[in-house]
């Protein structure tokens, strides 16, 4: 059997060991900084785009592009977000994997809460999140579950997982969204 | 006996030699990797003086970023250019005895240095640390190594991967910094 090295993470324990949160920052910037460079490869491969182009599309100068392509140790939220969009990647796909319910019984608590619906999803439309495998779900349920402190959905900053269902709903006419296009021209085209 | 066999066999005796490192969640990369028991003890028993705690717990990271498969960043042991770009993996020195590198971290100036050789493609073995502050000069360096070198001499007789084409002969899913 293989002894588990990393830090074990539970509500039961008390305050939060220092070691835990450095290696958890640590764990957390390297894979963000993976999936930078994972797609800005695969974009490069395909002749899409260059580190210069990417400078250009952010207005930055292309040092400053291969010092953060080279190290991760500098980076805010707000250079993964500009490199992942100027690579034309919606930053929220970062975390689109995040499976928040982890068990059934998540779930089923989540699904005693429907009383409370009130925009509903027609079953056999769900997406790719972890919570909405079971049948009918609403949107507000969901945020208010995950997000208690807030009553406006509209407030809540939103992940992966969500933004599928807001997909669903948009598509279903339920609520209108509009959402920065996010694209890399062609050359010649303009930056 | 493969060097294959002998690693293995030194992680199964009693009491255990070295130490592999698995990965603790789904990966779609592995490497493997082996760190002496010296090494496991700072690792992951410490305990370690105050200022020095935050960087043996993004050491672990790193560590376990590694055998998960992250796509490396390597060095080729160039001399440093005015930017010197970090990188995981890198020649530990140029100049020095063939087949020596060294795991630092993603910092521009990471406070640990991880040492050790490849055994075979994908599997590296950690053979001893050193706190960059207590490698100051080349006769520190010079003297971390040949300890290293003893060390893998003793765990295995062997020799360690040293031919092919760097980086593709030693690792995959690499990117050369320049």
């Amino acid at each position: 059997m293989t002894m588990r090295l990393t830090p074990t993470l539970s509500l039961e324990d008390g305050r939060v060991h220092d070691e835990t949160l450095w290696f958890y920052r640590r764990a957390l910037r390297l894979d963000l900084y993976e999936f930078v460079l994972e797609n800005f490869h695969r974009l490069e491969a395909t002749r899409q785009l260059t580190k210069r182009k990417l400078a250009d599309r952010l207005g930055k100068n292309p040092s400053q592009i291969t010092r953060w392509l080279a190290e991760p140790g500098n980076w805010t939220l707000n250079t993964v977000s500009d490199l992942l969009v100027g690579m034309a990647i919606d930053p929220r796909d970062a975390i689109a994997q995040v499976e928040y319910f982890e068990d059934d019984t998540a779930h089923a608590a989540i699904q005693a809460e429907g009383s409370q619906k009130q925009v509903s999803v027609a079953k056999g439309q769900s997406g790719s999140g972890g919570f909405d495998q079971g049948g009918s779900e609403s949107f507000e349920t969901v945020v208010r579950s995950r997000h208690p402190e807030s009553t406006n959905p509209e407030s809540v900053k939103l992940t992966g997982p969500d933004r599928s269902l807001l997909a669903q709903l948009n598509r279903s006419g339920s609520r209108p969204i509009v959402e920065p296009h996010l694209a890399i021209p062609e050359a010649g085209a303009g930056a | 006996m493969s060097i294959h066999d002998k690693i293995n066999a030194r992680c199964h005796e009693d009491p255990r030699e070295l130490h592999r490192i698995h990965p603790e969640r789904e990966c779609r990369r592995q490497r493997e990797l082996y760190i002496t028991s010296a090494v496991w003890d700072a690792l992951y028993l410490g305990p370690h003086r105050e200022r020095d705690r935050r960087c043996w717990a993004r050491a672990k990271a790193d560590i376990h970023k590694f055998v998960e498969g992250v796509r490396l960043l390597v060095r080729d042991g160039r001399p440093a250019r005015p930017y010197d770009g970090a990188a995981l993996v890198r020649l530990a020195r140029p100049g020095q005895p063939p087949g020596m590198w060294e795991i630092r971290g993603f910092d521009r100036t990471p406070a640990l240095r991880f040492l050790g050789r490849f055994a075979w493609k994908d599997a590296f073995v950690i053979l001893g640390w050193r706190y960059r502050r207590d490698l100051p000069t080349q006769a520190e360096w010079d003297t971390a190594i040949i300890e290293c070198i003893a060390e893998w001499d003793r765990l295995s007789t062997s020799p360690p991967l040293t031919e092919g084409v760097f980086p593709n002969d030693y690792a995959s899913y690499t990117d050369v910094v320049s």
